[in-house]
């Protein structure tokens, strides 16, 4: 009689010493870097170039008030149709960058299992926030404090960029405004693993 | 049979007997209390706004996760592509600069609320009716917002990033003022909402808290001629 009690105190114990927001909800952040597969369990992630310059041209152009990070991605769902959104770039000041729909740029997607789904992800970031810059991306949406990715796995890709990207500097972004497009038509991945088309 | 002189008081007898037996301070009181409910239908009670700080053109404010700075005010039959719904209408466009100084991406859709409509400035609604002077931010018309540096519309900033834009609301067709009043209402910080359904965001609060006044420069053909040319 005496131990249900005392299990139910020691269980409120612990979970009032636990930081839930930390030890419990947190996602499983997996690393990798530009060219790199990130297995996520639910879907692979590959983060194929990334690109920097002051203008993004798609639907119409659109003008960065710092500087627009480009993050061209390619995503594969494993064995049932996801949703992806939430994208965010995080700075070294661990500051949090949305992704933003200017110019037709993609914010989310759906990716489906045997196809390859290609988006890219605009960001408008400070120039100071290029040094030491990941991609942080999960399936979900992110919502308050990644309300919606906890215990879920997350990509946290290092994006390889630094202030000397920035334009105007020595070796400078990318002079012509980038040319984006949201979610790509889908390519179908092969029995053999071999793109179909 | 002696019959009592009256029945009852009434109201206003029981008024000035309660007040007769009142001391001097609760006389004040009381005073005070049936003034301020006196101008209850006056505006008594408006969130408006007489203790608002002073807005001036050029000024920084930290309005929520922005600081907020105001340029000018401008009417114009035209910006860009942009024109009235009703082509007797004009636009009334408040330029300012906008920065993100959380380390949080914020919802450009937000700078709608900090803005609210000028007051004086013959704005009408979407349906061409006049908004009152006398309307509190949380009723005046929304504007359409625009990144001035490439005429698109702003879905988020981000943190250190400044934008300058374009807040563009319909003015009536007929309306000249050579000043208006621009407000900016604040935001409240939501840590942790009811029963933790929804968390960590900024809430209008629909409250005035800079204020000032602002003049109006007039369509470029008029500032040529003059209004009435």
């Amino acid at each position: 009689m005496l131990l249900a009690p005392a299990a139910i105190g020691a269980a409120t114990w612990f979970v009032t010493q636990v930081p839930q927001d930390t030890a419990v909800d947190a996602p499983f952040e997996i690393g990798g870097a530009v060219g790199e597969t990130v297995h996520l369990g639910y879907a692979d992630l590959v983060v194929t170039d990334v690109r920097v310059a002051e203008q993004i041209a798609g639907d119409g152009v659109a003008q960065a008030g710092g500087v627009f990070v480009v993050v061209d991605a390619v995503w594969q769902a494993s064995d049932r149709t996801i949703a992806v959104g939430g994208a965010e770039l995080v700075d070294s000041r661990e500051r949090v960058h949305a992704a933003t729909d200017r110019s037709g740029c993609a914010t989310a997607t759906t990716a489906v299992p045997a196809y390859r789904q290609r988006i890219s992800y605009c960001f408008d970031v400070p120039p100071d926030a290029l040094d030491g810059a990941q991609l942080r991306l999960g399936r979900g949406g992110d919502g308050e404090e990644g309300a919606f990715q906890r215990r879920d796995a997350v990509a946290v890709v290092g994006l390889g960029l630094g202030l000397d990207r920035v334009p105007g500097e020595e070796a400078g972004a990318d002079a012509a405004p980038i040319e984006v497009h949201g979610p790509a038509p889908v390519v179908r991945t092969g029995t053999d693993g071999q793109e179909d088309a | 049979m002696k019959h009592a002189s009256s029945a009852a008081p009434g109201l206003i007898g029981v008024a000035r007997n309660v007040f007769a037996a009142l001391g001097t301070t609760g006389r004040v009181i009381a005073g005070l209390a049936a003034a301020v409910l006196a101008a209850t239908p006056f505006g008594a009670w408006n969130a408006v706004a007489n203790d608002a700080m002073a807005l001036t053109a050029d000024t920084p404010v930290d309005v929520g996760p922005y600081t907020v700075t105001i340029e000018k005010v401008v009417s114009a039959k035209a910006l860009g592509d942009v024109r009235a719904l009703d082509p007797e209408d004009r636009l009334l466009i408040v330029v300012a600069q906008v920065t993100n100084t959380s380390d949080r991406p914020a919802n450009a859709q937000q700078l709608t609320d900090i803005v609210p409509a000028p007051v004086g400035g013959g704005v009408v609604d979407t349906g061409g009716m006049p908004v009152p002077d006398s309307a509190g931010p949380g009723e005046r018309p929304a504007p359409d917002r625009y990144n001035i540096a490439d005429a698109g519309e702003l879905d988020v900033i981000n943190p250190g990033v400044t934008y300058r834009v374009a807040l563009v609301w319909n003015q009536a067709g007929d309306a000249r003022p050579a000043e208006v009043r621009v407000d900016l209402a604040g935001l409240t910080w939501i840590e942790e909402g009811f029963a933790g359904l929804d968390d960590e965001y900024w809430l209008p609060a629909d409250e005035v808290t800079h204020s000032g006044m602002f003049d109006v420069e007039p369509p470029r053909s008029e500032a040529a001629t003059g209004p009435d040319a």
